[in-house]
C-alpha cells in the first residue's frame, strides 16, 4: 500500500478557471458592478424622454425630498414629470425586474434546470389569465390589490400543475418539462383569448396589454399594489439559497444531508407564484428576464445561490429599467412593448443557450 | 442494552414491496461499528434497496430499521444527516460548482453546529484521503468519471458519521483508485465507524471487507466472514454462472473468477 501511495498520481492538467478566493473578488466586483449600473440606469431613465431633464438637476430633487437640501425647486414641470411620470415608472421597472430574476434563479434551482423560467413554463401565461380574469370579471373594479391576488392564485396553480407534470420518480425531466409550459402556455392563451372575446372593448385593450407586457401604466398606486408581495418574495428568497445548493446534489442526496425536500419545493414555489404575479399583475407577460439574468451571473461568478439570487434581483432590476427606457426612447414618441422587447432580446439568447448545450454535453437528456 | 451491543444500523425482517414485486423478503441485516460489511449479489438481488432502507430512505412494508438502537423513522433529519452517510450510486450535479464546494456540502449538517475550522479541516482532509485536493479548484462537469466518483465519496467523508452507506463506490474507478477508496473505507472502519458497501466486484469484497452479506432474489443466502460466504458452490448458484475461489499463495484474500469456457 504504501509504495503505491507514494507515486505520484497520474494528474489531469488543472483547467484554468480561478480558484475560490478569485471568486469571491470576482462576486464583490459584480454586485458593486450591478449596484453601479443599476443607479446609473435610474438616473438615465429619469433624464431621458420627451421632456430631457439634466441629472443634475434629478440629484437635486432626490435630496431635496431626502431633506438633504433646502433649495428650491427650480423647474415645476420637471419636478411633476420626475415624480408623477419617470420616477414610478423606474421603481415599478427595478421591482419587476427584481422579481422576474429571482424568480426565474428560484426556478433553475428548483427544477436543477437552466432552462426553467417562468415565461417558457407558462407561470407568467397562468398568472395573466389570473389578471384577465379579475379585469373581466370586474373584479380589478375593487382595487389594484384584486388582479394581483388573482394573478398570484393563477401563477400558483401554473406552477403546481407543471411540476406535477414534469416530475417522474424523484427527478425532472426536461422535455417533459418543456412540453408542459408549451401545453400550460397554449392553455392560457386559449383562455385568454376567450377572455377577450367574453369581454368588451375597454377590456379588450386591458387584457392585450397583458399578453405584450408594459410598464407605462405606471403610477405610485400600482408599486403599492404589487410591492408587499414582491418584497415579500424578495426577503424569502434568500433564506433557501443553502438549501437549493444541496439540491443540485439531487433530491436524494439533499435529503441525506438534512434537507426537507417537500417542504422546499412547497415554499419555493409559492414564492415563485408570488414573485412572478407581482410582476405579471403590473407588467403583464415579460419574458425571458428571468432565464437571460441568472444564467449571465452563474456563466460571471459561479452556480452557487447565495451570490445567485442577490445578484439576479440587482441583474433583473438593471435589465429590466434598461429595457423599459429603450422601450420607450427608442421608437418616441411611440412605445414599444416591453414584453416584445425582452422577447426580441431573450428568443436569440435562448437559441445560444441549447446551441451551446448541445454542443458541450449534447443538449438536455 | 449495552452500548457495544447496539448495532449502528439494523434490519429485522425487512420487506419491501413495490407494487406486485417484493424487492426485499424478511431481511435481516445490521451494520457495526468497527466493521466494513459488503452486500453482494447479482442484479435485483435488492443491494440497494437494503442500502437504502438502512439509510432510511426506503421505508419498509414490513419489518423494522433501526439507526444507533432508535427506529429510522424517529430521527430528525438533521440527526439523521449527522449520523450516516450515503453516497449514491451516481451523482449528477444540476450546475457547475467547484469541486471545494461540492464537498463543503457534506458540511450542510453541522453548520450551527461545528465551528468553520472543523468544517475547513473535515474538507481538507475528505479531499486528501481520496486524492482529489488538486481538484479542488475545477468545476465538477469538467471531471472524468472517475474523478467525478472520488469527489463524491469525499463529499461523503467529509459528513463526518459514525455510519457510512456506500453504493458501489468502486464501480467507475480505475485499479488504482478502486484501491485507494477500499483502503478509505477501510480505515473507517477500524477507526470504529460502521460502513456498509455494495460492490458487484467479490474479490475486492474479500480483500476488504470484515463481513460479507451474499443476497439473492430479496433474501440473505449467506452471511459472515468472507472466507465463508464466498464459497464456490454458493455463489455459482446465486449467480447462475460457475465461479472459482482461488487461493494465491501469499496473499490472504482469494481472488474469485467465473469459469471461462473457451
Amino acid at each position: 500500500m504504501t509504495d503505491l501511495a507514494a507515486r505520484p498520481a497520474t494528474r489531469t492538467p488543472a483547467r484554468v478557471d480561478g480558484s475560490a478566493t478569485h471568486d469571491r473578488w470576482r462576486a464583490i466586483g459584480l454586485l458593486t458592478g450591478l449596484v453601479a449600473g443599476l443607479v446609473v440606469a435610474c438616473l438615465a431613465a429619469g433624464a431621458l424622454g420627451a421632456f430631457p431633464i439634466a441629472p443634475a438637476d434629478i440629484a437635486a430633487s432626490v435630496g431635496r425630498r431626502l431633506g438633504l437640501t433646502t433649495a428650491a425647486a427650480t423647474d415645476p414641470t420637471a419636478e411633476a414629470v420626475l415624480w408623477q411620470i419617470r420616477f414610478p415608472r423606474v421603481v415599478l421597472g427595478v421591482v419587476v425586474g427584481a422579481s422576474l430574476g429571482v424568480g426565474g434563479a428560484l426556478l433553475q434551482g428548483l427544477f436543477r434546470n437552466p432552462l426553467a423560467e417562468p415565461g417558457i413554463i407558462g407561470v407568467s401565461a397562468g398568472a395573466a389569465v389570473g389578471a384577465a380574469t379579475a379585469i373581466v370579471t370586474g373584479l380589478s373594479a375593487l382595487g389594484g390589490g384584486a388582479t394581483a391576488a388573482s394573478a398570484f392564485v393563477g401563477g400558483l396553480v401554473a406552477t403546481l400543475l407543471v411540476y406535477a407534470v414534469a416530475r417522474s420518480g424523484r427527478r425532472t425531466e426536461v422535455v417533459t418539462l418543456v412540453l408542459a409550459g408549451i401545453a400550460i402556455n397554449a392553455v392560457a392563451g386559449a383562455a385568454i383569448g376567450l377572455l377577450m372575446f367574453l369581454s368588451t372593448d375597454a377590456q379588450v385593450r386591458a387584457v392585450a396589454f397583458w399578453n405584450l407586457g408594459s410598464l407605462g401604466s405606471a403610477t405610485w398606486g400600482a408599486v403599492a399594489t404589487v410591492a408587499p408581495l414582491a418584497v415579500l418574495g424578495l426577503a424569502t428568497a434568500p433564506w433557501f439559497a443553502r438549501q437549493l445548493d444541496l439540491l443540485a446534489l439531487g433530491e436524494p442526496v439533499a435529503g441525506h444531508l438534512g434537507v426537507d425536500v417537500n417542504r422546499l419545493r412547497l415554499l419555493v414555489i409559492v414564492v415563485v407564484a408570488m414573485l412572478t404575479a407581482a410582476a405579471v399583475a403590473v407588467a403583464g407577460v415579460v419574458s425571458f428576464v428571468g432565464l437571460v439574468v441568472p444564467h449571465l451571473i452563474r456563466l460571471a461568478t459561479g452556480p452557487g445561490h447565495r451570490l445567485l439570487l442577490p445578484a439576479s434581483a440587482l441583474g433583473g432590476a438593471l435589465l429590466l429599467v434598461v429595457a423599459d427606457l429603450v422601450a420607450r426612447t427608442v421608437a418616441a414618441p411611440a412605445e414599444v412593448p416591453l414584453g416584445v422587447l425582452t422577447a426580441l432580446v431573450g428568443g436569440p439568447f435562448f437559441f445560444w443557450l441549447l446551441l451551446r448545450t448541445r454542443e458541450r454535453q449534447g443538449g438536455w437528456a | 442494552m449495552s452500548a457495544v451491543a447496539t448495532a449502528a444500523a439494523e434490519m429485522s425482517a425487512v420487506t419491501v414491496r413495490i407494487g406486485d414485486a417484493v424487492i426485499l423478503d424478511q431481511l435481516d441485516l445490521a451494520a457495526r461499528d468497527g466493521e466494513l460489511l459488503a452486500i453482494v449479489g447479482p442484479n435485483g438481488a435488492g443491494k440497494s434497496t437494503a442500502l437504502h432502507a438502512m439509510a432510511g430512505d426506503v421505508v419498509p412494508t414490513a419489518g423494522t430499521v433501526t439507526v444507533a438502537g432508535r427506529p429510522a423513522q424517529q430521527w430528525s433529519r438533521a440527526q439523521l444527516a449527522r449520523h450516516r452517510a450515503v453516497l449514491p450510486q451516481d451523482t449528477q450535479i444540476a450546475f457547475p460548482f467547484r469541486v471545494r464546494e461540492v464537498v463543503e456540502m457534506g458540511r450542510a449538517p453541522w453548520s450551527r453546529v461545528a465551528t468553520a475550522d472543523q468544517d475547513d479541516a473535515a474538507v481538507a482532509a475528505a479531499l486528501e484521503q481520496t486524492d482529489t485536493a488538486h481538484l479542488a479548484d475545477r468545476r465538477y462537469p469538467t471531471l472524468s468519471g472517475g474523478e467525478r466518483a472520488r469527489v463524491a465519496l469525499a463529499r461523503v467523508l467529509a459528513q463526518q458519521t459514525p455510519l457510512l452507506l456506500l453504493d458501489e463506490p468502486t464501480a467507475a474507478l480505475d485499479v488504482r483508485h478502486q484501491e485507494l477508496v477500499m483502503a478509505v473505507a477501510r480505515r473507517r472502519a477500524e477507526a470504529g465507524d460502521a460502513v456498509v458497501a455494495v460492490l458487484h466486484d467479490l474479490s475486492v469484497a474479500a480483500a476488504y471487507a470484515n463481513r460479507i452479506a451474499l443476497l439473492s432474489a430479496g433474501r440473505l443466502v449467506a452471511q459472515g466472514l468472507p472466507s465463508a460466504v464466498l464459497d464456490p458452490v454458493v455463489l455459482s448458484e446465486v449467480y447462475e454462472h460457475r465461479i472459482e475461489v482461488l487461493r494465491v499463495p501469499g496473499v490472504t484474500a482469494p481472488v474469485i473468477q467465473p469459469t471461462r469456457r473457451r
